[in-house]
């Protein structure tokens, strides 16, 4: 299915993602439809799984571009849905992310409204929780599979621009994991045992990135001077 | 009944879109802090569920897939019926759609510059950073006997090994959990 792609030791290279963009509406809306209907978890455990579907199966776009769109998203909060509209308006539009966030929600929003308006006449939740407690360790599947992936991509993209920068021949190209090594295990300390809110983590590494960009770029003036 | 099939009259319709219109706009800084914004409002300020119809509201919201903001949809209901639910998620959604997709047209020019693309690019690692605390968080709640700790390595290694649909496993799951029982 993917044999056409160019791809570097079998992760696909951005520029392989880019020829493959566009999905059509009802690209968008199937596929935004089946994960309205398996979203189960809310928030990231969605966001996991619009990466298996977009990203790794249908290719619509790169890990790189994904990840900003979910870096976007959470600045926003609700971040499932944010998500659904950067992939949407990214691949055809307004109608793209209309078409996106419609289909997403629309099975949720029904099975919601059926089961309230049963409770309301009622007064109980029908019985689902026991087949739920076996949803949830495929949730954190699902969420731990998508963060193998991407933290492949993340190494690999760290690995092709140290490359680029130094050619490949300088004694520090096998360092090119360290940073995002510190900056995946910061950001899931951060979160996980000081409930540090995402935005602030976010913006962390936004400022981060500024300043090694900006000392890498005075460097590479200084080297030309000299 | 009658009410909750067809909902409330015109005016208290838009009195309800305002109200999800509003709190769509503070909705910003995180999926969960729709809970305590929205309690507050409908039932504290409001009166339009009681506080047992609002924790029920919050389990059949959790109970459904799709975001948890699906929450508006169930106070929607209570107030107006399906058409008092559309509305609300219709407004709670909207304020961060808008600036969802200007961010992204914003995201459209910004990402031809190499630096910002590049300072951009930091984000890959700090998203698997945070994948892995949502793992966890979920984890700790729903693995609570070897045998779910069994369906969640059955299914990981059904993604990663042998491309194994999502909503497939997540089914799977449903029946393996019910089978487990408490």
């Amino acid at each position: 299915m993917s044999a056409d792609r160019p791809s570097v030791a079998g992760v696909e290279t951005a520029e392989a993602f880019a020829s493959h963009r566009r999905a059509t509406l009802a690209d968008l809306a199937s596929v935004f439809l089946y994960i309205g209907v398996a979203g189960f978890g809310g928030g990231m455990a969605i966001v996991a799984m619009i990466e298996d579907i977009c990203v790794r199966r249908r290719r619509w776009m790169s890990p790189e571009e994904f990840a900003h769109g979910v870096a976007f998203g959470q600045f926003l909060g609700a971040f499932a849905v944010n998500t659904t509209t950067f992939v949407g308006y990214r691949m055809a539009g307004i109608a793209g992310a209309v078409t996106a966030v419609t289909a997403f929600l629309t099975p949720g929003v029904a099975l919601v409204i059926l089961l309230t308006a049963l409770y309301a006449r009622y007064s109980s939740v029908p019985a689902m929780q026991t087949a739920l407690h076996g949803i949830g360790p495929v949730v954190v599947a699902v969420l731990v599979s998508a963060a193998y992936r991407m933290g492949r991509s993340s190494l690999e993209s760290a690995r092709r621009s140290s490359e680029a920068a130094q050619g490949g021949t300088d004694g520090f190209a096998g360092t090119y994991w360290i940073l995002p090594a510190i900056v995946g295990v910061a950001a899931f300390a951060l979160l996980f045992f000081w409930h540090v809110p995402v935005i602030v983590i976010l913006t962390g590494v936004a400022v981060v990135g500024t300043i090694r960009h900006l000392a890498e770029k005075r460097r590479r003036v200084g080297a030309m001077d000299s | 009944m009658g009410r909750l099939i067809f909902g409330a009259g015109a005016a208290s319709l838009i009195d309800l879109a305002w109200v999800f219109l509003k709190i769509g706009f503070v909705f910003f800084g995180g999926g969960f802090l729709l809970i305590p914004v929205l309690h507050h409002e409908v039932v504290i300020y409001r009166g339009w569920l009681t506080q047992t119809q609002f924790v029920d509201g919050v389990a059949i919201s959790q109970l459904t897939p799709g975001p948890v903001a699906i929450l508006a949809t169930v106070c929607g209901f209570f107030r107006g019926g399906v058409t008092g639910a559309v509305i609300a998620t219709i407004c709670v959604f909207l304020p961060a759609f808008v600036l969802m997709v200007t961010l992204t047209r914003i995201y459209e020019r910004a990402r031809q510059m190499d630096g910002v693309r590049r300072v951009m690019d930091g984000f890959l690692p700090a998203i698997v950073g945070l994948l892995i605390a949502s793992a966890f968080d979920i984890g700790k709640t729903t693995i609570l006997t070897p045998w779910h700790g069994l369906i969640g390595v059955v299914a990981l290694v059904g993604l990663v090994r042998f491309n194994v649909s999502p909503a497939l496993l997540i089914l799977m799951g449903a029946i393996a959990g019910a089978l487990i029982g408490r």
